[in-house]
This record gives C-alpha cells, structure tokens and sequence, in this order.
C-alpha cells in the first residue's frame, strides 16, 4: 500500500488548498445574511447522500420558517443514486459527500439530457479507523517524501508492520473496509486509499451502509478504513492522528484541525439542473441563497460540518452568477 | 481614484509569516517593487521568493491533483467589506464597481484602480494563483484594526498608500441605545445581541441582515452601532431592529417587539427598552430543568451520545440558544442525528422504541410503535422532523 502511502499523500497534498481555507474559526461563520424577496411555494427534492441527509433536514427546517408554503421531499440512498434523479419533472437538488468535477459534471449532463452545475456547500473532516485493540498510534507524513511514512524509508506498505506495528499482528496484511460503489466515500476511498494498485494488489471488503463502516472495523483486527469524522464520534473504533512534517501531529477531533493543515477533508457538495433556458429553477435558486449564506453556514456547523471560508464562499458566488462584493 | 491620503509608498519591513492561524501559510508579504515593474505589468516578489515559489510549487500539484483551483486559507472572524466588485488580474485587483456609501467610496477609491496589495501582501493573481483582497482586508482589520491598500490611481497612473479606516463613518449602519426596566437583572457575563431584521412579511421571524453581539458593560442605556451590508437590503421591505440579552445561553431581557427603522435616511437611530424573559424552561427530562439551557444540552450530549459538547458546538449552540432557539429543538437535532440513530445500526424500530422511551420515560405500545415507525416511512426516513412530532406528542401530554 503504497496505496496506503500513495493514498494519504494525495489527500496530504490535496489538503495544502482543501484542508486550509476551510472557513471558519471555532464558533465563526462567513458569509453574506440571507435576504429573500419574498416567500416561495413549491416542492423541491434533495437526493444522495445519506450522510448529508440530517444536514439537508436542518437546511430544510430553517427555510421553511422563511417559505412555510414550501415543501421538501428528502430521498437519500448514496451520493452517486443522484444523477438519474435529474430527469424528475420536480425541482432537484442532488447532495454529494464528494467534490464534483466539471468533466464529470459533463458526461452526466449529456447521459441525462439536463445542463447540470454543482456548487460547493460545507467541508466534511475525515477520520481514518482501525480496531481498537491495533497498537498503531498514528499515521506518519513526510512532506519530503510525499508520502506515509513507515519508518524504513519509502516502501511499499501492505503489512501492518509496514506501518511500524511490532507486535503479531504486524505479520496481517491490512484489510480495507470499504463502502459501496452508490456512496461518495467510496469515490474517495478508491482515490486516497487504494491509489493506482489493482484490485487483486489490496486486500477490502465492502461495507453496504457507511454507517456499517464502524461496526465492520470492530469486527476484524487488521481493518481499517476512512470515515467521517462526525460518524466516528461515540464509536469505539480507535481513530488515528496524523503526524504531519515529523511533528505536529493532528487529529480530526481537534478543534480547528480544519485550519490546522489536517490533510483529509472532502467537499460537501450540490448538484443542480438547469432549465431550457440556461436558468435555475426559483425554489433551487433561493435553497442555494440559503444554504450559501451566513444563516445557512451557520446549519453547517451545527450539524458537525466545517463551513466554507471567505473566498471560496465568494468563488461559489461568482459560479452561480451572484454579486461579490469584497 | 478621486481623493484620499496620498502618501509615498513605504516597504512593508515585517517579513515574518502572517499571524496565528495558517492562512498565509503559503506566502510572505512582498516587498514591491519598483514602477516600471508595475507599468511593465510585471509584479516581482522579491522577498523570499524562492521559499515562495517552493511552498506555491507544492500547492500548485495540489491543484493539478484535483483539477481544480483553491485560494488560500482564510479565518472568518469579521464581516468587513471594502464595497467593491472586482476582477482578479496579474498586476493586482482591478476595481469594477464601487458600492454607493461603502468605505471604498469614502477613501475615494473609483472605478478602474488597482489595488496592489493590503498591508504589504499582494492581492490577485500571483503565479497563478488568486490572492483575495477580502480576506486580505479582513485579517488585517480583525487582527490589526487597520489596514493600508497600496493603489495605483487609474487617472493618474501613480501609486498610493490609503489607510482603510478602523472606524469608518456609519454610512450603513443603525445607531442606537438599549435601555431596560429591569435593571437589577444585570449581571457581568451577561451579552447583548441586537439584529436587524426584515419584516416585511408577517410570518418571517428570522430574516437576520445584520447582527452584532457584546458583552454587557458601562452603564445603562447601552449604546450599540449595527453595521449592515446596503446589498442586502431592498427597496420595498420594511426592516426593523430588536435586542435581546442572555445569559449562558438562557435570554433574561428581551424587546417586546421588533422597532421599525427607516434606512433610507442617513445615519438612522432607534432606541429599545428590554424587558424581564419569562422564558419557560421546560424540558422532557424534568429532573435537569434546573441546568441552564447549554449545560442541559451538554447534559444531552452526554447521555445520548456518549460524550461532551465540543467548545465549537458549544459555541454554536450557545449562540442558537441566544437568538431564541428553544433546548427543545437542539434535543430533537440530538435524537436526530446520525450519531445518535448509528447506535441502532439500522434497526429503526430499536430506534424509535429509543427516542420513545427517552421522551416518555416509558415503553411504547405496540400500536405507538407501529404508528412511529409507519410515519418514518412517510417522511421517507427523515429522522429529524419525526422526532420533532414525537417530541411534540410527548410535551402535550
């Protein structure tokens, strides 16, 4: 596992842009105050992610208190069961645990017939797990090296005792438990954790439900896997620091490990259609107004995620032809 | 640029890394440089440039990794707006509109200006990669209280320093007092929250355009200034101005009701008088009524999930819980939560009998049960708005 290495290097390295601008401060959000014009009616559908489901609900809640007339059908079964849903005659707004290409926005805008755009909305912080009783302390990184490191330079790392481990089970190759192929952590997992290696090069198990993932951690002392960090939270799955530059070490529990440089953090992200017309429907455009405001951010924090920052609240903006005044 | 303090451009000598958080973790501010770099349309770094370059190169494969651009960190701690448009170029950022009554248009920025940078740190695009002038400006205002833009004057083509004002004149702001008929009810902790809010229509109670929150001090009347950004606010609503104090987290004082405010005048001012909260404290667990409402949500926390609020929820809630948001709803975000139906690995009947039994303080029936979990279906697994009914059902009782 180089893959392993290869892996948390590729978040390292995705963290220097993803991990540090992440917004706010403890207890601070940015953003602009949510200022509608008028209450809205109508039905709209949030699809995807089971993970930002309880997110979606408190989004939902809160603007009804705004829109009453308004109403949300909420229908989560994974991030990736969201592009088909596109084609529904109601207003839909797809939710992806995962960060959106604009390639891959394209290719599923053309297999569904339907102009899609998708706009970043929060940061989910990661937490990598093994089995309590693993004597593993932490995940070594070494920027010279880009990549883990296992004490003995730069080698490849199937083995527990690859990762320092001296004790028996330093012999067991490390056992992957993965979610399946419908759930945006699955898309991450297979990019950060499995790299380029093919599948008969790793050892993993699928996990059906990432709420599982835990639960099939606990059950098998060579595992380890990648979840959020909100989700490990109350488990008893050990979660891993991650010493960054020889030194520091930072854990997804600390208080700003956002802003702090901890590498493995992942784009929350919706996803939307427009019409004929190249417009957005007025309930997607005003949910989006919402959730990309101050009241908005403020629902992002609560629910355990970490709200954008400044420029990249601006950024969103100016994606979806807003005014941004600095 | 049409005015402002002209004043000759100083090197910024304090080469050490930005403050604190890691924000600029990635660049050091510049030392600039010279006219004909600027009207070569060149910006050099001369300062560490190579360290720069280094850490830039890192982040750069970053980018190229995931095939998409982001800016540098930022800490959010302020609200602070220059008010102006802008477009990010290779020699700085050029203005493309000024707010009308924003601080730009106050120190005479214009149309067209550049501005080079904030505080000795360049702005724009640098090596590729964007500098933002507002986070810029607001790390340096909520760090430093100030901050200096170097601007390139597009009438004249010359160079100048302004110093953005840490106090700038109220051109969109509210001014006010806050009075109270209670004041033996005052207590040092105690914050002061006043938010301006549209009322235009009736059933819109939360519609917050600004907001600000101190700490009670001095003597009473409390003065107040309510700083709002002009963009939010639209021309046929009707906003008005309320205040509330609390105290961890409980509101003892509160304005009866919202007071009107006309913003189309300059300067506008009201005044408020506080009254005693008789907020009731009812919670499902009676025997924790006589917790304040943070402590009785950490005290959920704890029994429900197993641990404590972290300082950043406890932040968050606190503030929730100033602005009115009873304990009852932050339970039901609890009982909700992931964290909390995880514990049942999917068993959503152990779930429910759960969430029942904690609000009830008993077992349900069979037919509650079945009648709980049908209703899970029809709200198609939204676990939040059917602990909310449950939690409804159990106070009524």
């Amino acid at each position: 596992m180089r893959m392993i290495g290869f892996a948390i290097s590729a978040f390292l390295l995705h963290s220097a842009f993803v991990g540090s601008p992440l917004a706010a401060q403890q207890g601070d959000t940015f953003g602009y105050p949510y200022a509608p014009e008028k209450p809205l009616a109508g039905e709209l559908q949030l699809v995807g992610s089971t993970l930002m489901q309880p997110l979606a609900s408190l989004w939902v809640e809160d603007f009804r208190d705004t829109h009453p007339e308004m109403q949300a059908m909420i229908d989560c079964k994974g991030s990736e069961s969201s592009f088909p849903l596109f084609k529904s005659d109601k207003p839909t707004i797809g939710m992806f645990s995962r960060a959106i290409s604009d390639d891959e926005l394209k290719t599923a805008s053309a297999k569904q017939n339907v102009s899609l755009h998708a706009t970043t909305v929060a940061y989910d912080v990661l937490a990598v797990i093994v089995h309590p009783e693993n004597p593993i302390d932490m995940l070594r990184w070494d920027a010279e090296r880009s990549s883990l490191w296992s004490g003995r330079g730069n080698t490849t790392i199937t083995k527990w005792s690859d990762l320092g481990v001296d004790t028996p089970l330093g012999d067991a190759s490390i056992l992957l438990q993965l979610p399946t192929a419908e759930h945006g952590l699955r898309t991450l997992a297979e990019r950060f954790l499995v790299a380029d290696l093919k599948r008969e090069q790793y050892q993993a198990n699928e996990v059906a439900n990432p709420a599982d993932i835990g639960d099939a951690v606990l059950k098998n002392p060579n595992a380890m896997s990648l979840i959020s960090a909100t989700r490990a939270r109350g488990q008893k799955v050990k979660v891993l620091p991650i010493q960054i530059n020889g030194s520091r070490v930072v854990s997804p529990f600390d208080e700003d490990s956002a802003t702090e440089g901890y590498p493995l953090v992942r784009e929350l992200t919706l996803v939307f259609p427009l019409d004929a017309k190249g417009q957005r429907h007025p309930l997607i455009d005003e949910f989006l107004s919402f959730v990309l405001s101050i009241r908005g951010q403020r629902i992002v924090q609560q629910d355990g995620f970490v709200p954008l920052g400044a420029s990249v609240l601006d950024g969103q903006r100016e994606r979806l032809g807003w005014e941004v005044v600095k | 640029m049409s005015m402002g303090t002209r004043s000759d451009f100083k090197t910024e000598t304090n080469l050490q890394g930005p403050i604190g958080k890691p924000q600029s973790m990635y660049r050091k501010p510049v030392l600039f440089l010279t006219f004909s770099a600027i009207f070569g349309g060149v910006l050099a770094l001369v300062a560490n440039g190579q360290e720069i370059r280094d850490r830039d190169a890192d982040s750069d494969a970053a980018g190229q990794a995931q095939g998409r651009y982001y800016q540098p960190a930022q800490p959010a701690s302020s609200q602070f707006r220059l008010g102006v448009q802008i477009r990010n170029t290779n020699t700085g950022v050029v203005i493309t509109r000024v707010v009308p009554g924003s601080i730009a248009q106050q120190i005479g920025l214009e149309t067209n200006d550049t501005i080079i940078a904030v505080s000795g740190y360049q702005v724009g695009v640098v090596e590729g990669r964007t500098y933002d002038v507002g986070e810029e400006l607001v790390r340096r205002m909520s760090r430093q209280g100030t901050a200096t833009l170097l601007v390139l004057n597009h009438r004249n083509g010359q160079l100048v320093n302004i110093p953005v004002p840490s106090d700038p004149s109220p051109a969109a702001a509210v001014l006010g007092t806050v009075n109270t008929n209670d004041r033996t009810n005052a207590y040092p902790s105690m914050t002061l929250e006043v938010r301006l809010v549209d009322i235009t229509h009736p059933q819109w109670r939360d519609v917050v355009i600004a907001e600000t929150q101190t700490v009670v001090t001095g003597r009473w009347p409390l003065g107040f200034r309510l700083d709002y950004d002009p963009a939010a606010i639209r021309p046929n609503h009707r906003y008005a101005v309320e205040a509330q104090i609390s105290l961890r987290g409980q509101t003892v004082q509160r304005t009866l009701a919202p007071v009107a405010v006309n913003l189309s005048v300059p300067s506008p001012r009201v005044d408020l008088t506080l009254t005693s909260s008789s907020q009731p404290n009812v919670y499902p667990n009676p025997g924790a009524s006589t917790l304040s409402p943070i402590d009785q949500v950490d005290s959920w926390y704890v029994e429900l999930l197993g641990r404590k609020l972290t300082d950043r929820e406890s932040t968050v809630w606190q503030r929730e819980l100033s602005r009115g948001k009873p304990p009852q709803e932050i339970l039901a975000t609890i009982l909700g939560s992931s964290e909390y139906s995880d514990r049942f690995r999917g068993d959503q009947r152990a779930y429910i009998t759960a969430v029942f039994q904690y609000l009830n303080s008993r077992s349900p029936s069979l037919q509650e049960l079945t009648r709980w979990q049908a209703r899970l279906v029809q709200l198609r697994d939204v676990r939040l708005t059917l602990v909310q009914e449950m939690l409804r059902e159990s106070m009524k009782r």
